[in-house]
C-alpha cells in the first residue's frame, strides 16, 4: 500500500513515546515512587494502544493492552517497582518497537517476534500475579479496540474489550460503528453546554453502542477549576446517518472541542466505491471528498483555513486525516482520483479527433506519392545523372518518412480491444460455472485501425472456445493437480513486420488422437495417412470439424474455427494452433501491420511483374542446375542441409511463354514455414500502395492485390501465405536428399 | 478503621461545582482510611458534577484509600451509565 | 419535569411559532419581548435554555447576553442567538460574550427544534 501521511505521524509518535517511556523507566530506577514518571510511562503505553487501535493494528493493541494493565497498577501504587520489573518493561518497549514496521507495512509478524510477544505476555501476567483476561483483537477480522479513549481511563473501555471479545462475530462489531472522539475545551461548561447532551443527541441518530470517558486531563486538586471542562469522550455510534448529519451535532462546540469522526468500515467502502464512480470532471481534493460525503463542509472549511495559514504546513489531506479522522484510505483514493482526472484532462488536450475518411484519403495520396517517387527514382537511374539520382533518392527517403507517419496515424493500440474481453470472460465463466481469469499482455501493441476493427469477432470466438472447450471444469482441474482457477490469456507483440496475437488457455489441450479419429470420420484425413501431430491439430480449422461432445451454446457447431481462419486470411494473416495435452492451448495469429502500403520485392515471370512483401523474403539465390532437377522431380531442394519445399510460380500461374534460361529462387517465410518460390528475374525492392483486387478477382488464389509501378505497369501482389499453403499441400511422398 | 463519610445532595451541577469541590476537599483532608460516598439525595448530576466525582475517585486512588459509593440516586445512575462510568464507581 | 426555555424576541409571531414548535417538542416555553422583559423573568425559576434575538430595541442581544452572564443563577445557562445571515460580526460578538449557539433567521421550526435538542433534550 501507499505510504499514508497519518501512518508517518503514528510511527514518529510511537518512537517518541517509546523513547519517553524508556527514559522514564530509567529515571524511575533512581526515584521509584515518582508519580509523574509513573504517569508518563502509563500514558505512553496508553496512547500507543489508542492510536494503534485506530489503525487496526490488532497485535500491537493486544500486546500494549497487557502492558498498560500492568502500568496502571504500577502507577496506582498497587505494584512495587523493582529492577526486574523495569527490565521487563524495557523489553516490552523494544517488542512494541519491533511491531511497528511490519504493522505499518501490513505484513505478518515473523515467527520470532510472535514468539517473543507470547513470552513477554506470560511474564507480564506473572508479574500481575495471575493469568490476564484476554484482551481484544483475537477475532480474526476485528480492527480492535479503537473505542479506547485516547487519554487515561480504565472505565468501561475494559468492558468494551471484553464485550467485543465475547461477541466474536464475523463482522467485527467495532467497525460497524462510527467512532466519535471528542476532546472538550475548558470553556464548554461555562458556555452552557454539557458533553452529556451531545451523547443524548447522538442517541437520536442511532444506537450509542458505547461511551468511554477520559479524564486524564483532570488537573491536580490544587489546580482544579470546578467550572472548567477537562474530559474527553469516545463514542461508538451505530447509525445510518451520513457524516454531515453526525458532524452537525457538534455545530455549537466546534470552537470548544476537537471532534474526530471515524466512519464504520461499510461507510468507508461505500465512499471508496463512490470515488471510483465519480465522473472525471470532479476537481479538487475537497470537492471529491465532499461529493462522497467523506467530509462535512464545516470540517473542510476549517481544514482549508488551516492549510491556508502560514503556521500549518500540512497538505489538506493530512489535515483532514489527522484532525478530523477522515479515513486515510478515503483521502488516498480521492487524491488518486483527482490525479487521474488531471491526467485525463491533460491527455485530452493533446488529442485531436480525426475523421477516418480524411485519414484514408491522406494515406491514399501518400501512396500515390510513394509510387510517383519510385517512378522518379527509376527514371533518374535510367538517365544516369548522379545529382538527379541522389536527389531522387533523398526525395524518396522523405516520402518514406511521410508514409510511415501517415500509417502511424492509423495505428491503434490493441489494448482497448483486449479490455473488452474482461467483461466477456467474467460473464461467460459465470455462465459456464468455471473459475476463469483473463490476463492481458502487450496491450500497447499497435496495429492498423482497420485490422483492429476486424479482429474482434475472430478473437471473441477463440476466447469463448478456449473457455468452453479448452478449459476443464474446476473439479477436473483439481483432480489433475492444476489450480482450480483457470487462465485465459491475450497477448500481442510485433515480430519481423507482423503483429502476433495469441489467445492462450491453461486447459486440457488438444487431444491429437481424438482429432485424428474425427478427421478420418469426416473424411478430412485418409486412414492410411501419417501426418505429424501439428498437422493433425491444424485440422481443427477445416470446415465441418468439431470434437465437442456436447455442442454448446457458445461455440458449438463446428462452424467456428474455419470461419475464424477465413477472417484471418482475409486480413492477409495466418492462424496456427499450438497445444500440449494436459497443459493448454495457444492459438497464434499473425497479421501484417498494415493493409495499405507495402515494402515489396519485385520479381519477374516472363513479361509479368509480381511483388512480394519484403518482410517475408528471407533470401534469394540462383537456381542451380542440380536444384532444377530436384525441383521438377521432388518439389524441394536442399539448402545448406535444410529441406526447402519449392513452388515454381510459372507452373502455379500457368505461364508458359518467355521461359528464361536462368531462374531464381526467392526463399520466403511466414511464421514457422519456409518455402522457395521459383521465378525468372529478381527485380529489387520498392514501396508501393496496395490496391485491393476487385470482387471479380477475389477468387484468385495466390494473389492478394495489385499495384501500379512507377512505369505505369500493373504488378500483382503475391499472397505468400496462400502460396505457401499450396506448397505444403503438395507434399513429397518420398524423401531423397539431392 | 475510620471511614470518612461524604454526603452530597441536591443539584450536583456546574452552579454547585465550586461548593462541591470544597466538600470533596474537606472530606479528603479528614484523612480517613476509606471513603464512603452517599449520593442518594442527588437530584441532578451534570458533567461538572461528574468531574467532581472523578476528582474524588482519583485522589482516593492516589492516596490509597478505597472509595465506595454507598448510596446512589436515579439521576446519578443514569449519568454514570451515559458516560460509561458505572464500573468505575461500582462497589 | 419538562425543561423550560425562554424565548426573547421583539416579534410576537416569531415567539409564537417558536413556542408552538418547542411545546410540540415537549418543552415548556416562557416568552419575553426584549432584554429587560427577559431579565425580569430570570428571577428564580429554573431556565434550561435561552433563545435570544440579537437585534432588539431597548437592550440589544449582546448586552442581554452579557447581563445574563452576570446573574449567579443563570450564568451557565446555554444561550442560542438568533441572527440574520449578514450579521457575522454580531454572531462573533455573541460568541465572544459566551453565546456559542446560533440559528440564522429565517429558520424553519424544525431547525430550531434540532438546535435546541443539541443542547438540552426535553
Amino acid at each position: 500500500m501507499d505510504l499514508n501521511p497519518a501512518l508517518d505521524t503514528f510511527v514518529a509518535e510511537c518512537r517518541e513515546l517509546l523513547e519517553q517511556m524508556e527514559q522514564s523507566l530509567l529515571a524511575l530506577e533512581d526515584q521509584p515512587g515518582d508519580r509523574e514518571l509513573l504517569d508518563a510511562v502509563f500514558r505512553a503505553a496508553h496512547t500507543i494502544k489508542g492510536s494503534a487501535g485506530m489503525f487496526g493494528f490488532d497485535q500491537m493493541v493486544s500486546f500494549t493492552h497487557h502492558l498498560e494493565n500492568l502500568l496502571d497498577k504500577l502507577r496506582a501504587g498497587e505494584l512495587p517497582f523493582s529492577s526486574s520489573l523495569s527490565a521487563l518493561l524495557l523489553r516490552s518497549g523494544d517488542h512494541i518497537q519491533s511491531m511497528i514496521a511490519p504493522s505499518v507495512a501490513e505484513e505478518p509478524l515473523s515467527g520470532e517476534v510472535q514468539a517473543r510477544g507470547t513470552a513477554l505476555v506470560a511474564e507480564l501476567a506473572a508479574m500481575l500475579g495471575g493469568p490476564v483476561a484476554a484482551p481484544a483483537g483475537k477475532s480474526a477480522s476485528s480492527t480492535a479496540t479503537s473505542a479506547a479513549p485516547k487519554h487515561g481511563s480504565l472505565a468501561d473501555d475494559l468492558a468494551v474489550f471484553l464485550h467485543s471479545d465475547a461477541a466474536d462475530e464475523s463482522a467485527s462489531p467495532i467497525t460497524r460503528y462510527w467512532r466519535i472522539s471528542l476532546q472538550f475545551g475548558p470553556d464548554v461548561l461555562r458556555n452552557g453546554m454539557d458533553p452529556m447532551s451531545f451523547v443524548r443527541y447522538l442517541a437520536t441518530l442511532g444506537d450509542v453502542h458505547s461511551v468511554a470517558t477520559g479524564w486524564d486531563r483532570l488537573p491536580p486538586l490544587a489546580e482544579m477549576d470546578p467550572e472548567s471542562c477537562y474530559v474527553d469522550l469516545e463514542i461508538e455510534l451505530d447509525s445510518s446517518a451520513d457524516r454531515t448529519a453526525i458532524e452537525a451535532v457538534f455545530d455549537f462546540v466546534r470552537d470548544d472541542c476537537v471532534v474526530r469522526i471515524a466512519p464504520p468500515t461499510q461507510v468507508v467502502d461505500a465512499q471508496l466505491k463512490a470515488i471510483d464512480a465519480l465522473p472525471e470532471s470532479t476537481g479538487r481534493l475537497g470537492e471529491v471528498l465532499s461529493a462522497v460525503h467523506a467530509v462535512a463542509w464545516p470540517e473542510l472549511s476549517t481544514a482549508l483555513a488551516k492549510q491556508a495559514s502560514a503556521s500549518d504546513e500540512r497538505p489538506l489531506g493530512q489535515i483532514l486525516v489527522e484532525d478530523s479522522a477522515v479515513p486515510a484510505a478515503v483521502v488516498d483514493a480521492a487524491v488518486e482520483r483527482q490525479q487521474q482526472s488531471r491526467q485525463a484532462k491533460a491527455q485530452d488536450s493533446r488529442l485531436i479527433r480525426i475523421d477516418a475518411d480524411k485519414l484514408d484519403q491522406l494515406i491514399n495520396i501518400v501512396g500515390e506519392l510513394v509510387i510517383a517517387g519510385s517512378g522518379t527514382q527509376a527514371l533518374a537511374a535510367k538517365a544516369g545523372i548522379p545529382d538527379v539520382v541522389e536527389s531522387a533518392a533523398s526525395l524518396l527517403r522523405l516520402v518514406e518518412q511521410v508514409r510511415d507517419s501517415a500509417l502511424g496515424l492509423r495505428m491503434v493500440a490493441i489494448g482497448a480491444t483486449f479490455q473488452r474481453f474482461q467483461r466477456v470472460v467474467r460473464d461467460v465463466s459465470r455462465e459456464l460455472g468455471k473459475d476463469i481469469e483473463l490476463s492481458i499482455s502487450g496491450a500497447e501493441t499497435e496495429l492498423d485501425k482497420s485490422v483492429v476493427e476486424r479482429i474482434g469477432d475472430p478473437l471473441m470466438h477463440l476466447v469463448r472456445n478456449a473457455m468452453d472447450h479448452g478449459i476443464e471444469s474446476g473439479m477436473t482441474r483439481v483432480a489433475a493437480g492444476k489450480s482450480a482457477r483457470a487462465q485465459v490469456s491475450l497477448n500481442a507483440y510485433h515480430d519481423s513486420g507482423s503483429i502476433v496475437i495469441e489467445v492462450g488457455d491453461d486447459g486440457a489441450g488438444l487431444n491429437v488422437e481424438k482429432i485424428r479419429r474425427k478427421a478420418i470420420e469426416r473424411g478430412l484425413l485418409a486412414a492410411s495417412a501419417n501426418p505429424t501431430p501439428q498437422e493433425i491439430r491444424q485440422l481443427i480449422f477445416e470446415p465441418g470439424f468439431s470434437t465437442a461432445d456436447a455442442v454448446s451454446n457458445l461455440s458449438g457447431r463446428g462452424v467456428g474455427m474455419d470461419v475464424v481462419r477465413r477472417s484471418i486470411e482475409t486480413l492477409r494473416g495466418t492462424i496456427e494452433i499450438q497445444s500440449e495435452e494436459g497443459t493448454g492451448t495457444t492459438v497464434v495469429i499473425r497479421l501484417p501491420l498494415t493493409l495499405a502500403i507495402i515494402d515489396g520485392f519485385m520479381v519477374g515471370l516472363g513479361a509479368a511483374r509480381y511483388v512480394l512483401p519484403l518482410d517475408v523474403v528471407v533470401e534469394c539465390m540462383e537456381l542451380s542446375e542440380a536444384h532444377r532437377n530436384a525441383v521438377s522431380e521432388q518439389g524441394f531442394i536442399n539448402v545448406r542441409g535444410e529441406v526447402l519445399p519449392v513452388l515454381r510460380l510459372r507452373d502455379a500461374f500457368g505461364i508458359s511463354e518467355g521461359a528464361a534460361r536462368r531462374e531464381n529462387v526467392v526463399v520466403v517465410r511466414f511464421g514457422q514455414i519456409k518455402a522457395g518460390l521459383v521465378v525468372d528475374e529478381l527485380l529489387g525492392e520498392l514501396q508501393t500502395v496496395i490496391k485491393p483486387l476487385g470482387k471479380l478477382f477475389s477468387y484468385l488464389q495466390g494473389i492478394s492485390g495489385s499495384t501500379i509501378l512507377g512505369s505505369g505497369e500493373v504488378a500483382l501482389i503475391l499472397d505468400v501465405p496462400g502460396l505457401i499453403k499450396r506448397v505444403e499441400g503438395a507434399r513429397p511422398t518420398g524423401i531423397v536428399v539431392a | 478503621m475510620n471511614i470518612t463519610n461524604l454526603k452530597l445532595s441536591g443539584e450536583l451541577n456546574i452552579y454547585a461545582a465550586a461548593e462541591t469541590q470544597q466538600a470533596v476537599q474537606q472530606a479528603l483532608l479528614e484523612g480517613g482510611s476509606a471513603l464512603s460516598l452517599d449520593l442518594s439525595d442527588v437530584s441532578e448530576l451534570d458533567t461538572a458534577g461528574v468531574q467532581q466525582l472523578l476528582l474524588l475517585h482519583r485522589e482516593c486512588v492516589h492516596s490509597g484509600r478505597p472509595l465506595r459509593l454507598a448510596a446512589s440516586s436515579p439521576a446519578v445512575d443514569e449519568t454514570l451509565a451515559l458516560l460509561g462510568l458505572r464500573k468505575l464507581f461500582q462497589a | 419535569m419538562a425543561k423550560t426555555i425562554l424565548i426573547v424576541d421583539d416579534s410576537a409571531s416569531l415567539r409564537q411559532v417558536v413556542a408552538i414548535a418547542l411545546k410540540g417538542g415537549g418543552y415548556d416555553v416562557l416568552e419575553a419581548c426584549d432584554g429587560r422583559d427577559a431579565l425580569g423573568k430570570l428571577s428564580g425559576q429554573k431556565i434550561h435554555l435561552i433563545i435570544s434575538d440579537v437585534n432588539m430595541p431597548n437592550m440589544n442581544g449582546i448586552e442581554f447576553v452579557k447581563a445574563v452572564k452576570q446573574l449567579p443563577n443563570y450564568k451557565f445557562t446555554p444561550i442560542i442567538m438568533l441572527t440574520t445571515e449578514s450579521q457575522e460580526d454580531k454572531k462573533q460578538e455573541g460568541q465572544a460574550a459566551g453565546a456559542k449557539a446560533w440559528v440564522v433567521k429565517p429558520f424553519k421550526p424544525e431547525q430550531m427544534l434540532a438546535a435546541v435538542a443539541k443542547l438540552v433534550l426535553p
